[in-house]
């Protein structure tokens, strides 16, 4: 059996805020240095895992954040599992925070991607980058994709949830301007996303209900008109799993059929617009018997659809060499782990295949 | 008025009962048939029943289809009837016949034509 080639769709680096200072104008240090800002997290209860947020073991031995050492990311994901290409898709986003203040989370967000490229994408040629944008500050958020699409490495613009639905016409700026440099849009919850009924009482609660955002987020973006406005446009939603594909497809087809007159710009069935332009990073994997999966998949109308993360250092890091259950097919098994995400991320370079056949970015 | 004959039902109604733009319900024979008159004054018959679960399509609504292009655009397409089912909203050309959703998915038409200032349906 020859190796599985590798590309991990989700990849957490972490940073100290006080690491970003070198790369974010003077005046707005003395908020981090002096006053005391941080980002604000809203869910009642902590992560009751042994490492919190992150593995246990990912924490460096000699101090620090866990994702915040390159030597380690290197040792216990890209070496350890063969990975050829890892996006990173980060920590800090001031789209998943409170609206207000937009001067200065802008700001933030264009320190963070300095500091991406010049700490990790510059001194890793394995790893790939995603532009970090302020979703509340829309035409901000478009120049700095205009500015960070300049960088070769970057192939992705993130868009993290508060409790924002990205299909408004507002957030329009941030999809044209990564159609406009080929970017695929990638979609993660945070700590701040709202599940339905709100954040519950538990955070066992809280997480299963996270593939709710993910379905909200979908839904918007399709009923909104997105898919129909930007055609070349690529989204991935990331870490909610995706069992709930085959439901979201089903229902909102549904809903579509019968309601079609009041989103009228909606020309192709959901279903198909999440097949042709939505993507699902798979872990959190829902831990399915491979005939479930096949069938899953099968439910799905596509092998296309999934791509390959490990969600590394957090503490519910899917092991690429575990994730799968036994017995699931090779060759569906590579389109999961490598030939989807190259097929998903236009500006991930072309890879001449093992067998020597040209793979297309 | 509904006449069974050895091979075909038929059935009427005064021409003057139906303008442009309205439609009704008509039993040919033991059949439900919807019968529509289009803004343009085209008569069209289907059999009465929507593709979906079977709902008589006559107690719907004939309106104009709405149209856009960008989201928040709503545009009124004059000229296009179309019916919209009374249960869960499918709706169809009404001169086609086809789902406005799958063009695929079309009604079972039904021979009508106007004789004499009356609407007689075939069947």
């Amino acid at each position: 059996m020859s190796r599985q080639r590798l590309i991990d769709t989700d990849v957490h680096e972490r940073v100290e805020l006080e690491q970003l200072l070198p790369h974010l104008p003077a005046i707005w240090h003395k908020y981090v240095t002096d006053y005391g800002w941080t980002p604000e997290r809203f869910n009642p209860y902590s992560q009751p895992t042994a490492g919190g947020l992150a593995r246990a073991d990912a924490v460096p031995e000699g101090g620090g954040l866990a994702g915040s050492s390159l030597p380690l990311l290197r040792e216990q994901l890209l070496d350890e599992y063969g990975i050829e290409q890892a996006i990173l898709t980060g920590w800090l986003s001031a789209s998943a925070l409170q609206e207000g203040w937009s001067e200065f989370k802008t700001a933030l967000m264009s320190a963070y991607n300095d500091h991406q490229v010049a700490h990790w994408l510059d001194r890793e040629e394995r790893l790939y980058g995603s532009v970090q944008v302020n979703a509340w500050d829309p035409e901000g958020a478009a120049r700095e994709i205009e500015r960070m699409a300049a960088h070769p490495k970057i192939v992705q613009v993130m868009l993290y949830v508060g409790d924002q639905a990205y299909g408004s016409p507002r957030y329009h700026p941030i999809f044209a301007a990564a159609e406009r440099h080929g970017l695929v849009v990638g979609i993660h919850h945070s700590e701040n996303s709202t599940p339905a009924l709100g954040r519950h009482r538990y955070y066992a609660e809280w997480h299963t209900l996270i593939s709710q955002v993910f379905m909200s987020q979908a839904v918007s973006l399709i009923f909104n008109g997105v898919f129909e406005k930007f055609p070349a446009l690529k989204v991935i939603l990331i870490e909610g799993g995706f069992s709930y594909v085959p439901h979201l497809m089903w229902r909102s087809d549904q809903q579509w059929r019968e309601l079609r007159h009041e989103v009228p710009w909606v020309k192709r069935a959901p279903s198909r617009i999440i097949r042709e332009q939505v993507r699902f990073a798979s872990q959190p994997i829902e831990e399915l018997t491979t005939p479930q999966l096949l069938s899953l998949i099968d439910q799905m109308g596509s092998e296309e659809l999934i791509c390959l993360s490990s969600d590394y250092p957090h503490w519910d890091f899917d092991s690429p060499f575990e994730a799968l259950p036994p017995g699931f097919p090779e060759d569906l098994k590579q389109k999961i782990f490598w030939e989807n995400a190259l097929a998903t991320y236009a500006r991930l370079p072309a890879v001449v295949g093992e067998a020597g056949t040209r793979v297309p970015a | 008025m509904s006449q069974a004959t050895a091979t075909r039902a038929r059935a009427s109604l005064p021409a003057a009962e139906l303008g442009p733009g309205e439609m009704t319900g008509l039993v040919v024979g033991e059949v439900a048939v919807v019968v529509v008159r289009t803004t343009e004054g085209e008569l069209r018959a289907y059999r009465d029943r929507c593709v979906h679960q079977g709902a008589p399509l006559s107690r719907g609504r004939l309106r104009a289809g709405t149209e856009g292009e960008e989201v928040g655009e709503y545009r009124l397409v004059e000229g296009q009837g179309v019916i919209k089912c009374p249960w869960h909203g499918y709706e169809y050309d009404a001169a086609s016949g086809c789902a406005l959703f799958d063009s695929r998915r079309r009604l079972r038409r039904v021979t009508v034509e106007e004789l004499d200032g009356e609407i007689v349906v075939s069947v």
